[in-house]
């Protein structure tokens, strides 16, 4: 293993995932370790199979066949409940906020903090209302006085700095993160990878799929390049280039399989797979 | 500096909450304040009379009542029709159980029933994934129907029911509804369930991904709409002091006016109880004026069918309807 912490064992080890609907073949045979404390990017072409990969870690999606362990030992999640309740956190691009809800409603939707009121449990907003405050002002400063308004108001990037909060608020030991530079200007696409950064150093395993590879190369350790529902390639970030990843993006890996040295022209069946 | 001006921005987006139509109380108020000063002017002298404000109010209460249960399916997103005849089922299985078993237990079953019916309805839109308006619409002619088969289109005098009568100088019904109002007030506004409601109404898609317990908490809902549509028909058939198979009939129309006029929109997440016992007093004083304006049963049904067009124009939040079918 090329990655920094090779060491210790992987927080997450997925071992030959499968999913099939009828027919059609998603996943197959994938793997893929995630270590402690590093940011592993999952780049691929629409219809790789990275999201669904993704849910099935999250617990959203059940594989066909395939195991997976988190910190050594076998889990199988029925629900992004059951996967969060172990520590997986998965903030979604689009699918992240309700937007008629407050900032702590959305930190703590799922979790709330509870106090017994003549034998009723009752929200404790005031607990929630503090909680996160100090949560949403390391992630927002701009956000840490608005934690009562509802996320409607907020911009969104705000409104993905409350999604990251509600991942954060339960101490994960996994962060993914679905595109979640793509719908953000330039300016809180910088602080989202501080962010990336920060969450890695606290000791998190990230995994960041992103269509932005330049994100990639800036705060991940790995990329992990699939292409029809396999692995193509596990690179270490400091030993390649973009140029390198495109082109295993859309040749599959089938390019490297034939010596470059004798420079013939490649036959045109050895690079499947639309270019575009 | 930074943060007193963010404060101010926040400060006027409430105050924009409070006087919006969506989930806001103030345009409610409004209308409910029209409403009396419109029948107030026209009919001074029978319109507003202590007996006759008693008598909206009574009525108000059976709309409330019926009202909360069904504000909470609409907030979650959803709808339930049949609150008219699930109503006339429980008042008139109370009514004739109430000859053999004695008034109380007669009204606990009768509660039962109306509880069952909205489980029914849960089942079905949960496990079967039949849209909620679908659902609704079959039980209520399916209640309909039940409720002529069981009476065999008799009507039964309504003996001794305890929600009936005064308590001081107040008709029993406005306490029950106040009782009601306070219990779901809390759930709605205190509970983690009540958050759910409104999640599930603001993104179900959310919802799952967040892991709520979707069909636990739609199964709830239902199930509560059919209990206090059962309360709705014991109080119906205790008033009328018969129950008849036609009971309730259109019921689920001036609710759902009540519901969504009082702010509760249908596109869901927004709304609250509150808004509901505002609703309920505007239908219920809207339907009292026009009867004591003179005005025949057809044109008040016109009426009413404009009023609730107009709550719902004004209520709905386009912006979170993609396609209208």
């Amino acid at each position: 293993m090329k990655d920094p912490s090779s060491a210790s064992a992987p927080v997450v080890k997925m071992r030959n995932i499968e999913k099939r609907y009828g027919q059609v073949t998603v996943l197959r045979g994938m793997n893929l370790d995630v270590f402690k404390g590093e940011a592993v990017g999952i780049v691929g072409d629409n219809g790789a199979g990275k999201s669904t990969l993704m849910k099935i870690l999250c617990g959203a999606v059940q594989p066909t066949a395939g195991e997976i362990h988190l910190e050594g030992k076998p889990v199988k999640f029925n629900s992004p409940h059951e996967a969060r309740l172990s520590g997986i956190e998965i903030v979604y691009q689009d699918l992240a906020v309700i937007g008629h809800l407050t900032v702590t409603q959305n930190v703590f939707l799922g979790r709330e903090e509870t106090k017994r009121i003549l034998g009723f449990k009752m929200l404790d907003n005031r607990r929630m209302e503090a909680a996160a405050r100090k949560l949403i002002a390391g992630l927002d400063p701009m956000l840490e006085d608005r934690t009562r308004v509802s996320v409607d108001s907020l911009s969104g990037g705000q409104k993905q700095s409350v999604a990251v909060a509600r991942a954060m608020a339960f101490g994960p030991k996994v962060m993914i993160l679905d595109e979640p530079t793509a719908a953000l200007s330039v300016e809180k696409i910088e602080r989202m990878l501080t962010l990336i950064r920060t969450l890695k150093e606290s000791g998190l395993a990230v995994i960041l799929i992103s269509h932005r590879l330049q994100d990639i190369m800036t705060v991940c350790d790995r990329v992990i390049v699939m292409k029809s529902g396999s692995l193509v390639r596990d690179l270490n970030v400091g030993t390649t280039d973009i140029d390198e990843i495109v082109r295993l993006m859309v040749s599959g890996g089938e390019m490297d399989a034939v010596p470059k040295a004798t420079g013939a022209a490649w036959p045109d069946h050895a690079a499947p797979g639309p270019a575009a | 500096m930074a943060v007193t001006h963010l404060a101010a921005t926040d400060r006027i987006l409430a105050a924009r909450a409070k006087f919006s139509f969506r989930g806001g109380i103030l345009i409610p108020l409004m209308s409910l304040l029209l409403i009396f000063l419109m029948f107030g002017s026209l009919s001074p002298s029978r319109f507003l009379t202590v007996t006759n404000v008693e008598v909206i109010l009574t009525q108000a209460a059976v709309l409330a009542v019926v009202g909360f249960g069904l504000t909470l399916v609409i907030i979650s997103g959803s709808i339930d029709l049949s609150v008219g005849s699930v109503a006339a089922v429980a008042g008139i299985i109370a009514a004739k159980l109430a000859l053999v078993l004695g008034p109380v237990p007669a009204m606990l079953i009768g509660l039962a029933v109306g509880g069952v019916a909205g489980f029914v309805n849960g089942l079905v839109f949960v496990y079967l994934r039949v849209p909620s308006f679908l659902v609704t619409l079959a039980m209520l002619t399916t209640a309909r129907g039940i409720a002529y088969l069981i009476s065999d289109g008799e009507s039964f005098v309504v003996y001794g029911m305890p929600i009936l009568g005064y308590i001081g100088a107040y008709p029993t019904v406005v306490f029950v509804a106040a009782g009601l109002f306070l219990v779901l007030w809390l759930l709605l506004n205190k509970t983690a369930m009540g958050l759910y409601i409104r999640s599930i109404g603001g993104s179900e898609q959310i919802a799952r991904l967040v892991g709520l317990p979707l069909n636990r908490i739609k199964l709830s809902i239902f199930l509560l709409s059919g209990v206090t549509a059962g309360i709705g028909g014991l109080i119906l058939a205790s008033r009328q002091g018969a129950a008849t198979p036609n009971l309730g009939t259109s019921l689920e129309l001036d609710v759902i006016t009540a519901v969504v006029l009082g702010g509760t929109p249908l596109t869901g997440c927004v709304g609250n109880v509150t808004n509901t016992v505002i609703g309920a007093i505007a239908i219920s004083a809207l339907s009292n004026g026009l009867i004591i304006v003179g005005l025949t049963s057809d044109v008040q049904m016109i009426i009413k069918g404009v009023v609730l067009i107009l709550a719902i124009l004004v209520a709905l939040e386009r912006s979170k309807i993609g396609v209208i079918k």
